[in-house]
């Protein structure tokens, strides 16, 4: 008994330690974006989180308002709302969905592979190697990253909005034989800016989250190929969970009130 | 001048460097030796303020590294090159890009100069170490010995005050050992250089060292010249100069 009270302790100050750690990493890599670094040397990062990121973004976006129509039709058709279903579509994948799942799907993409790529650099020394050059690997690793996803996250949810709704309309007009014209009016009529707007912040909030998390446990790796197999994992799950949990306040404070 | 004192250092329950003095003398070369495993990398990184001591002081020109924060401690380290013992190279950049690395980022900052110039300034610093053609590659693509010369000839290739080899010459044929010997000799003569070079190889040992220092137990059990290490009776010191798998020295530990 005393023994699992010890162990509780020790996972607790464990946690607490790394809440610490967590919070001065983030706060050394945004003391470290000047000089911000030239243009080719981000070039890489902003390749990889746009363009290499929009097939799948597109894929699962066309997907989630193909479905989300189905389901919607079927369900208002009780009401005899089914004429609705545009703007219903268009406000929850503006305020939520795309934000959300944009950031999870890149959480997987972008989270692992940077916890990865740091944490092979930590292993064999090159990240020490950056320090004995002067380099501040905060500024040299996390900054260009950090900046590339602050443009580039947010322009990826706005793609992903547009490819859902574009695809709901696939559904919606073949079934309910509805007029793209008309289709658009009735979202302009329920959508208003303060939607978009909220979910592009949410996105401004999740790329930094991606990024950060991703960093940090690649900077922190120990122990080999298999130490850097857990910073992914760890990277992945971690930025999964801070999204959802930042995504619940941030709501809260957009619409809360 | 770097100046060693009381070092000591464990990780976890093993001790490792248990009070190492050591003083590295301006324009000569230090070496460093003693068995696998017995803390010389570790101690090469505590000058460099990678490692931070348990116990004792590492301080450069008087200032010691402990009272220094990041930004002073990058400052200081503008003065050093290392080479690692792994090589450390970059591997998303190409060996090119890897060599002038340390002039592109000098200061820690990304100073912009003509990629033709670079690419001049590379190819020049890897023939000194006897590489041609490889500008171009990625590091994955070398051989052990060819990322260790790489990564050397990104040690050399802006003009540090202080150069620290972690084994120099391990991994390389005995021609290839000799032409390094020979370029760290002449770093130091010609520039001036002061070096510390760890190394197993006695060879090399004898080719370079100007002060010889010997790591054992977690302290320094020897110290002196090549000539004075020979004649030395040191039966530890014997045992490993001398090659014999019986002695002092126990395996194993
Ligand atoms: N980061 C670390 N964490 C835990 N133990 C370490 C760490 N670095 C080194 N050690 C331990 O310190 C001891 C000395 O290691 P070091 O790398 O300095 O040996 P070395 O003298 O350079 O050996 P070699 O000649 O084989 O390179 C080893 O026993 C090693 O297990
Ligand atoms: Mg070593």
């Amino acid at each position: 008994m005393i023994y699992y009270q010890a162990m509780q302790v020790t996972k607790i100050t464990e946690f607490i330690q790394t809440v610490g750690r967590f919070s001065l990493f983030t706060g050394r890599s945004y003391r470290s974006f000047l000089p911000i670094p030239p243009f080719s040397h981000m070039f890489k990062d902003f390749y990889e989180i746009s363009v290499r990121s929009l097939p799948i973004i597109a894929l699962v976006s066309a997907f989630m308002g193909i479905i989300m129509s189905y389901q919607l039709i079927y369900e208002l058709r009780t009401f005899g709302a089914e004429m609705y279903v545009g703007g219903i579509v268009a406000v929850a994948v503006c305020r939520e969905l795309g934000p959300v799942f944009a950031a999870m799907i890149l959480a997987g993409r972008l989270s692992s592979g940077i916890a990865a790529e740091l944490g092979t650099m930590r292993i064999s020394e090159q990240i020490d190697a950056l320090e004995i050059m002067s380099v501040n690997p905060h500024n040299y690793l996390v900054a260009p990253r950090l900046v590339a996803a602050l443009f580039m996250i947010p322009l990826l949810t706005v793609f992903a909005d547009a490819i859902a709704i574009g695809a709901s309309y696939l559904v919606a007009g073949k079934i309910l034989n509805i007029h793209i014209l008309k289709y658009m009016d009735n979202i302009r009529f329920y959508l208003d800016s303060m939607d978009i707007l909220s979910g592009l912040l949410k996105s401004v909030a999740f790329s930094q989250i991606i990024v950060i998390v991703g960093s940090y446990f690649g900077y922190y790796t120990r122990g080999g190929a298999e130490g850097v197999g857990k910073s992914t994992t760890n990277a992945v799950v971690t930025a999964s969970i801070m999204i959802l949990v930042a995504d619940y306040f941030l709501t809260a404070l957009f619409f809360g009130g | 001048m770097i100046e060693v004192k009381g070092l000591y250092k464990r990780f976890h329950d093993k001790e490792v460097l248990n009070g190492v003095d050591l003083s590295i003398e301006e324009g000569k070369i230090t070496t460093i030796i003693g068995q696998s495993g017995c803390g010389k990398s570790v101690l090469l990184k505590h000058i460099v303020g990678l490692h931070r001591p348990d116990k004792g002081t590492v301080t450069i020109d008087d200032v010691s590294l402990a009272d220094m924060d990041d930004d002073a401690l990058r400052a200081c380290r503008t003065q050093f090159s290392y080479l690692f013992q792994g090589g450390a190279l970059f591997d998303s950049l190409s060996v090119w890009e890897n060599v002038v690395f340390p002039l592109v980022w000098a200061g820690g900052h990304h100073h912009h100069y003509e990629k033709d110039m670079l690419q001049e300034k590379a190819r020049q610093t890897l023939e000194l170490v006897g590489m041609h053609h490889v500008e171009n590659m990625k590091p994955s693509e070398l051989s052990g010995g060819m990322k260790k010369r790489a990564a050397l000839a990104r040690a050399i290739v802006h003009n540090p005050r202080y150069i620290l080899y972690d084994e120099p010459t391990t991994g390389l044929d005995p021609v290839m050992s000799a032409v390094i010997d020979d370029l760290i000799r002449r770093l130091n003569t010609e520039l001036g250089l002061t070096s510390v070079v760890v190394t197993h190889d006695m060879q090399s040992v004898s080719h370079v060292s100007d002060q010889v220092c010997m790591l054992y137990d977690g302290r320094i059990v020897f110290k002196g010249s090549v000539p004075e290490m020979n004649q030395n009776s040191n039966p530890i010191l014997k045992q490993f100069i001398k090659r014999k798998n019986k002695g002092p020295i126990l395996f194993g530990r």
